[in-house]
């Protein structure tokens, strides 16, 4: 799937997000551009027992989304596929609004920031490159969830640290690389008006991110001795590795595609 | 010189490559090579034998910290940090107990700390003008994690790398910030891309190209641990750059090599390489380096750098380079011993000497090689 701009849709999103973080001043500072990474069928056949979440390989969209619905590949995929998904046959204008009858098809949108904006989406789509620039987050389901790349701006951009934090000790920093959640005890400082399940950015003594997690309780409640008050989702430890062996497995599978 | 290269050159062994390799572990075709161009060659093999003389080189990523910050760091968790001869690459003395995972060849050189210590070093360094290190070694220290365990290295503060690696970068000259449009042609793991990425201050645009796309995931890990936002990354065939009709002011070919120069990390290397092998190599660099300077804008800077010693990857490309195009100019560089100007029967230009060559045993680096080119303007 190629790269491209964002959408009136994407950029309210993501600018509601930035606002939401304290970063709204650096949005315009940045070219942001998407790519659409997988699609989701929202129904899924009980006979092949196929979760509802599985995905159709990037590159196979890609042809999709030059074209119309009549794509070598998308029928080649279809046809192999068969009976697996029920609205997979839809077609998309230039791959980037669904139609009529992909409405029960979510997408994923990987969200990326890149420095050079001297390029256009032309010379991306000529290029068909892997990777721009730096992915900050997912769009799904007309939510954006950072990544750790995004909480780097925002600590530092937002000195005010007007946004919702954990600072944790050493000990705990060591454990939190390696995947481990957060114990109230291990928690030296936090963002106040934090609240019951929200997304936090986990700060080491340095203020440096380590990872994000997501809030057990609200307020003071945080940091409750001998309980687990924070549930880490990614880290520098864990996320590097995962990305990576990730990415290697859906570039393989995705040339196994192409072949 | 004409291009009409004999290539790879096979030299006649005698009774002391023999004995050589048999003692080594080479095999002979090489020993007999090494013998003709190396400069105290037997020095070399006894230095590359011990893997008590490897060096651990650490460069920091001035996108996220700096080399004062990031040495206090290091320290503070009991690291032994050098100075080089570059500013923001330090010699670390004591990388941590279980060594360093170097992945992109899949080799662990695991040693303890007191291993490292290179007491025999000066005994095999001459001369030491060309002697890389800024001070000599110290006690090292308690026995600590690996340096690619920390969690300065999972954010990126760092990058394991060798200096002769760094002093590629360095030589493409980038001023901090400029605008420029580099092209890396070879660019996993991205050691070099990220370099590139910090001297540029994430400004500019740099197209990494990798065609292994099992090792796309390395480097992709490493543009994004190094907080780079400035690459587009290509899975293409660099040979085929410049079908994209896209022309860039620096260039860095970090040619796919033998990686005779990296034996003392991998010394499967004595063995696992035949002249076919070299043969393929330096057929695919003259390809690379010509299609590398077709898509080089007017005044702009290619460097042709390799990690073997062989003159078949080295000056016999740069020279098919010359041969190829008169506007192609060497220039000179700034770290190294001079490049050969003539191997075997072939005598190559006068300005071979500008290209630079480094050695285990003489610099403290992995084996490499590297070149300046400007394409003269119009």
């Amino acid at each position: 799937m190629t790269f491209r701009n964002l959408t009136n849709l994407e950029e309210t999103i993501l600018k509601r997000s930035f606002n939401n973080w304290g970063i709204f001043e650096i949005f315009g500072t940045l070219r942001i551009l998407t790519r659409t990474l997988v699609l989701n069928a929202t129904i899924s056949d009980q006979n092949t027992n196929v979760s509802k979440h599985d995905a159709i390989p990037n590159k196979i969209l890609s042809h999709n989304s030059c074209g119309n619905s009549s794509s070598n590949a998308i029928e080649k995929y279809n046809n192999n596929y068969q009976g697996r998904f029920h609205t997979l046959t839809i077609g998309y204008s230039k791959g980037i609004e669904p139609s009529e009858s992909g409405k029960n098809i979510k997408r994923t949108e990987e969200v990326f920031v890149h420095s050079n904006v001297k390029y256009e989406n032309i010379l991306f789509k000529k290029l068909n490159p892997v990777i721009i620039g730096l992915k900050i987050g997912t769009i799904k389901n007309k939510k954006f969830s950072p990544g750790l790349n995004f909480a780097e701006f925002v600590v530092k951009h937002n000195r005010n640290m007007d946004y919702p934090y954990v600072i944790i000790n050493t000990k705990a920093e060591n454990l939190i690389v390696f995947g481990r959640d957060i114990m109230g005890s291990s928690i030296l400082s936090f963002f106040k008006d934090i609240k019951e399940n929200q997304q936090v950015i986990i700060l080491n003594h340095n203020k440096e991110v380590i990872g994000l997690g997501k809030s057990r309780y609200s307020g003071s409640l945080i940091i409750q001795p001998n309980i687990i008050t924070i549930d880490t989702t990614q880290d520098i430890g864990t996320y590097y590795l995962k990305s990576e062996n990730r990415l290697s497995k859906s570039i393989d599978k995705n040339i196994g595609h192409l072949l | 010189m004409e291009d009409n290269l004999d290539c790879p050159v096979v030299l006649t062994g005698n009774e002391h490559s023999k004995f050589l390799s048999k003692r080594y572990g080479y095999k002979e075709w090489m020993i007999s090579r090494f013998l003709n161009f190396i400069p105290h060659p037997e020095k070399m093999l006894d230095y590359v034998h011990d893997s008590k003389n490897l060096h651990y080189y650490i460069r920091v990523n001035t996108l996220r910290t700096n080399p004062q910050e990031l040495k206090r760091r290091l320290d503070e968790k009991g690291y032994l940090l050098r100075e080089t001869i570059l500013k923001e690459v330090f010699e670390i003395k004591n990388p941590g107990f279980g060594g360093i995972q170097i992945k992109d060849t899949g080799i662990t050189i695991g040693r303890q700390n007191n291993d490292v210590n290179n007491d025999n070093k000066d005994a095999v360094t001459t001369p030491k003008d060309y002697d890389l290190q800024s001070s000599k070694d110290d006690d090292l220290g308690s026995k600590q994690p690996s340096i690619g365990s920390t969690i300065e290295y999972l954010k990126g503060y760092y990058y394991i790398q060798d200096l002769s690696s760094c002093i590629a970068v360095e030589e493409l000259e980038i001023h901090a910030g400029s605008d420029l449009v580099v092209l890396d042609m070879a660019a996993a793991p991205g050691g070099k891309t990220t370099h590139i990425a910090q001297k540029l201050d994430n400004k500019g645009a740099i197209f990494a190209c990798e065609l292994n796309s099992n090792r796309l995931a390395s480097l992709l890990f490493n543009l994004s641990r190094c907080f780079v936002q400035n690459t587009i990354v290509l899975n293409i065939k660099a040979e085929e750059i410049n079908e994209l009709e896209l022309q860039f002011d620096r260039v860095l070919l970090d040619a796919p090599c033998t990686c005779e120069g990296i034996i003392m990390k991998d010394h499967s290397r004595k063995k696992s390489r035949n002249l076919v092998d070299l043969e393929t190599c330096s057929n695919r660099q003259k390809k690379m380096i010509i299609s590398g300077f077709d898509v080089l804008k007017p005044n702009g800077l290619l460097i042709y750098c390799t990690c073997s010693f062989a003159p078949e990857e080295n000056e016999m490309i740069i020279q098919h380079l010359l041969n190829n195009h008169k506007d192609a100019k060497i220039e000179p560089l700034n770290y190294g011993m001079d490049g050969l100007t003539s191997f075997s029967k072939y005598q190559f230009d006068k300005k071979m000497v500008h290209t630079k060559r480094f050695y285990p045993h003489i610099h403290s680096t992995n084996g490499f090689f590297i070149a300046k080119i400007r394409k003269k303007p119009n």
